[in-house]
């Protein structure tokens, strides 16, 4: 059995820097029994030699607070795996905070690699060490000085993990969990670690002027704020700008491997099950790539230069008020693109309950596949010439809707922060690191990652679902004498039949639940089964999109209409949001929830706007 | 003496103690460096609701809630 690793450090101490630079591109996700936190497992690979390395949530003492601090110290107190050797990484140019776990975990007899991090930092602000009294009082024989995103001093590091050994084991005095959280206790540690840095450090660092020239501006009264909005709006436009290409591209290279199939076979359930089914199933979710990757790319940039601290900070006040951190802004806005990028984004948030509710809320956002759907409805409740005070019916209506799903988001969340009344969304405590130069290959390289994890884990749940739909919508087939579209024939029409009584009060017509099944894939293919079951033959989609809102008028009331719109606002449709959720959260329990609540919420809110309109 | 939420910008105290009824927060606000002795400097608000504030404390940059720094209390520092 090869040896176990752990890396242990706090909060910004460049942890994952390391933790990159030690594995390369060898790790994955590392699932534990009963930890829904997300660790990552990685190699070390040295000449024939390979160890696993585990990468533990920062902490800055074994005294921990959050659900993720926890895990890393039951770890360290060995409640979970045996872990052989950790690293502790201490970030260099903060020193004085670090020795309060490392004099613990020299107390508690844990077997551990002192690595100092960012050392050219300290270095250059002038910093001087006494490296002896260092190693003796924290019991190590040697100390490592890294530059983790320059991969500097990190080749040493590796070779003596891989040959080194520790023969210590940790040891953990009777009632220590609540013997460190004694006032007298914390108090003797403070002291220690106050002459254990008086000791070690023969010459102090300088303070960082540029951090503070440059948070003089971005977090000034007027001028940060004003900044925050430019960021943000840059950002949400390199977004789409950036991603938009690769996403034609992609649904172009789909269609084309379609085509492809579609000359070589010939018409039947093999075909439309490779074409409709797989392929399309296979597209439904790659097309979501760009969005996520780019995203990434984006939030890792603001992260690691520093700004996304400052994000929470600015709108600290206000997000607390309704339950979520200042951050919770960044993957709920991004969500107004795509519900899946945003709820993998939610993971720069710490709090395990806050980054719940900030997924739970993500998908109401308006995304853009609501967009077609939008567009399709308004179209039919207003002609274009309808105006109120100058603007134009349509656009107020879709501003209403805009506003209506962030108003929602924000309600539920207060709602649940008011149910639950956790102490913890009181509380900030956040460190600002100072402002550092993002490392692209950094940045790039998590984003990739990011991509694959969704790809991987999504992926398939998203793939089967689309399978049935599809199933759904062309089984049985049609009989040779129909006279109506073939999927009125389907079992999706029979479901849509089956279930016109229960949808009635909110004034659906078999019709519209049929074309909500395959808009269980997206909410944008609405548009065409609704084409196809009311059978509108049109190949362009501008074209059906003007055609089919014509019918839908004639055919229908304003009352449905205004529901089903505001069915959309709410409604679980796209089971991609299924796929990510349960990956994002390790189970199916939050996926579940949300979909009854949403479904719980799309159903009241219809019934009363079709009751008024009525 | 002074509770930290009540100092002046920009100048130097000294943090006197940290108490509080939550012992978890107390004892997380001393391993992120609020500790007796420790000099401390107020540098800015979070606008328009001056919630959180945002010190230096030893080595770092600390941003906390009014109600975190509520916990501190401290006496000016003399030697400056």
């Amino acid at each position: 059995m090869s040896k176990k690793l752990a890396l242990i450090g706090l909060p910004n101490s460049g942890k994952s820097a390391l933790f990159n630079a030690l594995t390369g591109s060898r790790q994955k996700v590392a699932n534990f029994p009963g930890i829904t936190v997300e660790k990552k497992l990685g190699l070390i690979k040295n000449g024939q030699d390979t160890i696993e390395i585990l990468d533990l949530p920062g902490l800055y003492s074994l005294d921990a607070r959050s659900e993720d601090e926890r895990l890393t110290r039951d770890f360290i107190l060995k409640k979970y795996d045996d872990i052989d050797l950790y690293v502790l990484v201490i970030d260099s140019t903060n020193l004085r905070k670090s020795f309060y776990l490392a004099t613990q975990l020299k107390d508690l007899n844990v077997p551990f690699k002192l690595v100092l991090n960012m050392s050219d930092l300290s270095k250059k602000r002038g910093q001087e060490l006494n490296f002896d009294f260092l190693k003796s009082e924290l019991g190590v024989d040697k100390i490592y000085e890294t530059v983790a995103v320059t991969n500097q001093g990190v080749k040493e590091l590796k070779e003596d993990l891989v040959n080194d050994s520790m023969d210590k084991t940790v040891q953990v005095p009777d009632q220590f969990i609540s013997e460190m959280k004694k006032i007298e206790y914390v108090k003797e540690r403070i002291k220690r670690v106050e002459s254990l840095y008086k000791k070690v450090v023969l010459k102090e660092i300088n303070k960082d002027g540029l951090t503070e020239k440059l948070d003089s501006i971005l977090l000034h009264p007027v001028w940060g704020i004003i900044a925050l909005l430019a960021i943000f709006i840059l950002t949400f436009q390199l977004l789409f700008a950036g991603a938009d290409p690769f996403i034609g591209f992609i649904e172009e290279g789909f269609e084309w491997i379609a085509s492809i199939f579609d000359g070589l076979l010939n018409d039947g359930y093999l075909k439309s099950l490779l074409i409709d089914g797989v392929i399309g199933g296979v597209g439904s979710f790659v097309v979501f790539l760009p969005h996520i990757i780019f995203l990434f790319i984006l939030i890792n940039l603001l992260e690691d230069f520093g700004y996304l601290g400052r994000v929470a900070f600015l709108l600290d006040y206000i997000m607390r008020k309704l339950g979520l951190p200042g951050k919770a802004v960044v993957p709920l806005l991004s969500s107004h693109a795509c519900a899946i990028p945003g709820i993998m984004g939610a993971r720069i948030i710490e709090n395990k309950n806050q980054r719940l509710l900030t997924m739970m809320i993500s998908p109401l956002m308006t995304c853009s596949a609501r967009l077609p759907v939008y567009t399709l409805l308004i179209g039919a409740i207003f002609s274009k010439e309808i105006s109120f005070m100058g603007l134009g019916a349509r656009g107020l209506l879709m501003f209403a809707l805009y506003f209506f799903a962030i108003f929602m988001g924000f309600l539920i969340s207060f709602i649940t922060k008011k149910a639950t009344a956790t102490q913890t969304v009181n509380t900030l405590m956040m460190e600002l690191p100072p402002y550092r130069t993002p490392k692209l290959k950094n940045v790039l390289f998590s984003a990739w990652q990011k991509g694959v994890v969704f790809l991987k884990k999504a992926g398939t749940v998203i793939f089967v679902l689309s399978i049935i739909i599809w199933g759904l919508v062309t089984f049985p087939n049609a009989p040779k004498d129909a006279d109506r579209p073939a999927i009125n024939y389907s079992y999706a029409a029979m479901i849509g039949k089956t279930f016109e009584p229960v949808f009635k009060p909110i004034g659906f017509d078999w019709k519209i639940t049929t074309s909500l099944i395959p808009s269980f894939a997206a909410r944008e293919v609405l548009v065409s089964a609704m084409g196809t079951v009311m059978a509108v033959d049109e190949e362009d989609e501008d074209t059906l999109m003007t055609k089919l809102s014509k019918l839908m008028k004639n055919e229908y009331s304003i009352a449905t209409l205004l529901s089903l719109l505001v069915w959309f606002v709410f409604s679980p449709q796209c089971i991609a949001t299924f796929g990510v959720l349960r990956r994002e959260t390790n189970g199916f329990k939050y996926p579940v929830i949300f979909g009854a609540y949403t479904l719980a919420l799309a159903y009241m809110f219809s019934f009363i706007v079709f009751t008024i309109a009525s | 003496m002074k509770k930290l939420s009540e100092i002046i910008k920009n100048r130097s105290y000294i943090i006197h103690s940290v108490t509080g009824e939550d012992m978890s927060l107390t004892s997380k606000l001393n391993q992120v460096g609020f500790i007796e002795g420790e000099k401390v400097v107020f540098l800015r608000n979070a606008p328009i609701f001056k919630d959180p504030i945002l010190f230096r404390v030893g080595e770092s940059q600390i941003a906390l809630t009014k109600n975190e720094a509520n916990c501190i209390t401290v006496i000016e520092d003399e030697n400056v």
